[in-house]
């Protein structure tokens, strides 16, 4: 008994070993370079203060102007781990961007007759009944539009929170039918559905569903056979996949200017996720907002349709949005895109229809950031 | 010798070595005292996990601790005792972190014939190893940066047992902070721990 204090003083040393996370090796991959470009040092310049600015390991920034060659520039490290440079092409998460995707496909089934903007919710999930209190009156065109007043927990539940710090890969491994049940059945809605605007992933989880109803196939064939194959993003999808080549997360999550990984916590919350889940590049985003802008993926009427503010008695920039699309007042005048924040990753997708000019900008850290250096750009 | 302490410092043991010689004084002293007020030895086990503080799913895929600790009584009267603790705990939190701390709380217990329970209210010192990987800048770009991260440990803790009159064995149900955190805009990361243990006068 005499010597228990030096045991178990011993033990606490002998625990005290450390174990870190393992990152896998990204493969050696080949960058495009710009730098031919008239504005290649302009803009570089701004994309270096950008990133120093946002204390963001890498970044990556395509402009397209009207009458100027692209351009598309890359600062920093996608992986801190291995100091892999960020490289003009590199894949990244692209967060609640991949919402205007799922809502191109939901108006491409529209257009089809498949689906109809007034169907109703439970026409389609009749599993919902009963479980969420006033969710009969909600509609296809209220779910798109954040209109349905539907709990969101990954922006307003605490335990959701600490759930996913506490174990992500239990919240990697539920379904969406899971998280359902966990944090949002049960819950009644915060408005009347149409009387007002809240953002809400709940909302695009259960596009997600119905899409994979009415077509029989899943989200990420839904998604290749609409848009990816059509317009040729080679470098973009949406299931869950070996992800050593994507840009990693990082984000200071105690306050004290160091950066902690998080990829972990990103794949756990959006991997395969209707609300968030795309890997992209700069390229495939700007051919994809393009091509939608332009009407060349839906039609011209449809198009004015996801960009119509669906609030009817909207005043606040906060509730100005589409479907799918979000309404931007910028230096630049208006544009049309969405932003994608996840706990690592910031990236923004937006095109200026008076201009035809447009931006793609990520970083891998998820702390919010101000762009107005780019409305220069955009006019 | 003094570049294997600035090693050790920059490890983050030292605290922990510290800690170490703080509870074989109080053993120490245990054992020289025969007379009241003792510093009898507690010893636990935990589940630890972050949660706000309820019970729900407290024992799915459960992280482990251990504790061991020694208590002060300021006064025991008619079955009421006003006590002080000080603990050192260990817990390893898959994928997130093992965290080392130094604690100290101050309690109140009832007794009922053998039968107690109690409350207690403290603050520690808590040393984190963070299992993911942590980057610090430099000119131009981030560097690996040290695991080890320093916290208060502000704690709630209420508990039951049952006292032999030679051992005690308990159930505590503990709700500890992390802080300064910063995300989610929270200034403190909630943990919660379950414990079972005993106590007994080693010496």
């Amino acid at each position: 008994m005499k010597n228990l204090p030096i045991i178990l003083c011993s033990l606490f040393l002998f625990t005290a070993c450390h174990k870190e996370i393992l990152i896998p090796r990204p493969d050696p991959a080949e960058d495009l370079s710009y730098s031919d470009h008239p504005h290649h040092q302009e803009y570089q310049a701004q994309l270096e203060s950008y990133r120093e600015n946002t204390f963001a390991p890498g970044a990556i920034l395509l402009v397209y102007r009207e009458g100027e060659p692209l351009w598309v520039g890359a600062s920093g490290k996608s992986n801190l781990e291995y100091q892999v440079p960020m490289r003009t092409n590199s894949q990244f998460r692209i967060g609640s961007i991949t919402k205007v995707f799922v809502a191109t496909a939901v108006m491409l089934l529209v257009e089809q007759g498949s689906l109809h903007l007034e169907d109703h919710l439970l026409n389609h999930l009749p599993k919902i009944k009963g479980r969420i209190s006033g969710a009969e009156e909600i509609t296809i065109r209220h779910l798109l539009a954040h209109l349905s007043g539907i709990f969101d927990p990954t922006n307003e539940s605490t335990r959701y929170k600490l759930d996913l710090v506490n174990a992500p890969e239990r919240i990697a491994t539920m379904s969406i039918d899971d998280l359902m049940e966990a944090y949002v059945y049960g819950k009644a809605l915060h408005f009347k559905p149409g009387s007002n605007y809240a953002y809400s992933n709940v909302n695009y989880w259960l596009l997600g569903e119905i899409i994979e109803s009415v077509t029989g196939k899943s989200l990420q064939m839904v998604l290749q056979d609409l848009i990816f194959s059509p317009l040729s993003l080679n470098h973009t999808y949406l299931e869950k996949r070996d992800d050593r080549n994507v840009a990693r997360g990082y984000a200071d999550i105690y306050g004290d200017k160091r950066l902690q990984e998080v990829t972990h916590w990103e794949r756990a919350e959006v991997e395969g996720n209707p609300a968030g889940g795309i890997i992209s590049t700069a390229l495939d985003l700007m051919t994809f907002t393009r091509a939608l802008m332009r009407g060349e993926i839906v039609s011209q009427p449809t198009l004015e349709e996801m960009k119509k503010i669906q609030l009817p008695n909207c005043e606040d920039p906060y509730c100005e949005s589409g479907l799918g699309l979000e309404l931007w007042r910028t230096g630049a005048g208006i544009g049309f895109g969405k932003n994608g924040n996840i706990v690592g990753t910031e990236a923004n997708a937006v095109y200026f229809p008076e201009s035809d000019n447009m931006f793609v900008i990520y970083k891998n850290n998820g702390n919010g950031s101000d762009k107005s250096f780019l409305d220069p750009l955009m006019q | 010798m003094i570049n294997w302490l600035l090693k050790l410092k920059k490890r983050g043991v030292v605290p922990i070595l510290l800690s170490c010689f703080l509870i074989l004084s109080l053993s120490v002293s245990g054992q020289v005292e025969s007379s009241e007020p003792k510093f009898p030895l507690t010893i636990s086990v935990f589940t630890e996990s972050i949660s706000l503080p309820d019970f729900r799913g407290i024992f799915k895929h459960p992280n482990w601790g251990f504790r061991i600790g020694t208590e002060y009584y300021y006064s025991r009267k008619g079955g009421r005792l006003w006590l002080q603790t000080i603990n050192l705990g260990y817990y390893h939190h898959k994928g997130w972190q093992q965290g080392f701390y130094l604690s100290s709380e101050i309690g109140y217990r009832k007794m009922i014939n053998h039968f107690f329970a109690d409350a207690t209210l403290g603050l520690g010192y808590l040393h984190l190893i963070a299992e993911s990987q942590r980057y610090q800048p430099t000119e131009g770009g981030f560097e690996k940066a040290s695991p080890h991260l320093h916290k208060l440990m502000p704690t709630l803790g209420i508990g039951l047992g049952y006292d032999t009159g030679n051992v005690t064995i308990f159930s505590r149900y503990e709700a500890f902070g992390e802080m300064p955190f910063s995300y989610g805009g929270s200034p403190v990361l909630p943990h919660r721990s379950l414990h079972l243990g005993t106590r007994f006068n080693p010496f």
